[in-house]
């Protein structure tokens, strides 16, 4: 059992607010430690499908497109999708190198075709360090240095799901940024997706 | 490659809390905040939960085999405290049909009908995966909403939930 740590503190009267509303500040939860592989390499799947959807349309935008500001995440379309790239990158590294303080990021002129290479390279280098990975292997700890004098422990395969989840996140971003350049805004459903690759009955 | 129950179970709980973690900053606002428009999403901070919690219940009653389970309408005025008692009730509900479920009941497909009437199959574990995405999809919009309104937007990384001092 561990004690969730709630992300927002909130002043005294706010806690009494959500207090008398039922929404109690510092719940419990339990968090089985068990994972594996088939699950986590399905979600991955789907991830790099819906990354290259999104990828498929935006390469096709012009640079203001890409670059237009807008005030959500990384405040721009490409900006957002190298964001994507850059933490799958960084985590990849981390469990197969170790880790070192912050991560890699590419230049915010990155052309997308370029973008689209790294991906697949990323992706290559994954499914080679996947194929080595056993059940047993995704309860080993790893340890991350978000910045310099930080560290902090993961179970590798808790790190595994949050890539999926941190993609899924920035992915809905960049939908609604396509939408507003006037692109196509593509549905990223994961049943519709698995469907289309094949992956489900 | 087939879904777990175990490792669905661990992405449920995240969603649970992410979702949670999304209602209490939500709380604080008036109703002028909770439906002020943004162009994205569901139109503004209340649709927006409320299709969250709308889909996760839809997806739950799906996984039961209720294929002709309508969309509700998300144009109800609801608070943010009776939006979070449907989603505990939700929850509750999944909880407890989790607990009669097995591996090889992930595997099992499902027949559903979507909200644009087309009738469709998937695996039930497929379908659990999905209710999680659905709703991360959504929180990002939601978050974003929060943070134009003024509020401190919870972090919802899942590692922030999970990181540990090294």
């Amino acid at each position: 059992m561990r004690i969730e740590r709630p992300t927002v503190e909130y002043a005294a009267e706010e806690r009494a607010t959500l207090a008398a509303a039922g929404l109690i500040v510092g719940k419990s939860i339990e968090s089985p430690a068990v994972f594996d592989m088939d699950t986590i390499r399905r979600y991955y799947r789907y991830s790099d499908a819906a990354t290259d959807r999104l990828m498929n349309i935006a390469t096709g935008l012009r640079d203001d497109a890409l670059d237009r500001a807008f005030e959500m995440g990384l405040g721009s379309l490409r900006r957002t999708m190298l964001h994507i790239r850059d933490a799958e990158c960084g985590w990849l590294k981390n469990w197969t190198e170790g880790s070192t303080p912050g991560f890699e990021t590419l230049p915010d002129t990155t052309d997308l075709a370029e973008l689209n290479e790294l991906f697949a390279v990323t992706r290559e280098r994954r499914e080679t360090f996947f194929s080595a990975t056993a059940a047993d292997d995704l309860q080993r700890p790893i340890v991350a240095q978000p910045r310099e004098g930080m560290m902090l422990r993961f179970r590798l395969g808790e790190v595994m799901l949050h890539v999926c989840t941190h993609g899924t996140h920035h992915r809905a971003q960049a939908v609604n940024m396509l939408r507003h350049v006037g692109a196509e805004a593509p549905a990223l459903d994961y049943v519709v997706l698995m469907y289309e690759l094949g992956s489900a009955p | 490659m087939s879904v777990s129950l175990n490792t669905v179970c661990v992405m449920l709980r995240y969603s649970d809390s992410a979702n949670q973690q999304c209602l209490r900053a939500a709380a604080l606002f008036s109703d002028e905040q909770l439906d002020r428009p943004f162009d994205m999403g569901r139109g503004s901070l209340r649709k927006t939960l409320l299709h969250i919690q709308a889909g996760e219940n839809v997806w739950l009653q799906r996984w039961q085999g209720r294929t002709e389970t309508p969309w509700p309408d998300e144009d109800v005025k609801i608070s943010i405290v009776t939006l979070s008692e449907s989603l505990d009730r939700t929850v509750a509900e999944r909880d407890s049909f989790l607990k009669e479920r097995s591996d090889a009941d992930l595997e099992r497909a499902v027949a559903y009908r979507d909200s644009k009437g087309g009738l469709f199959s998937a695996t039930l574990g497929d379908m659990m995966v999905q209710m999680v995405i659905h709703s991360t999809h959504h929180r990002a919009q939601a978050v974003n909403m929060l943070r134009r309104l003024g509020a401190s937007p919870p972090e919802l990384d899942y590692m922030t939930q999970v990181r540990r001092p090294a």
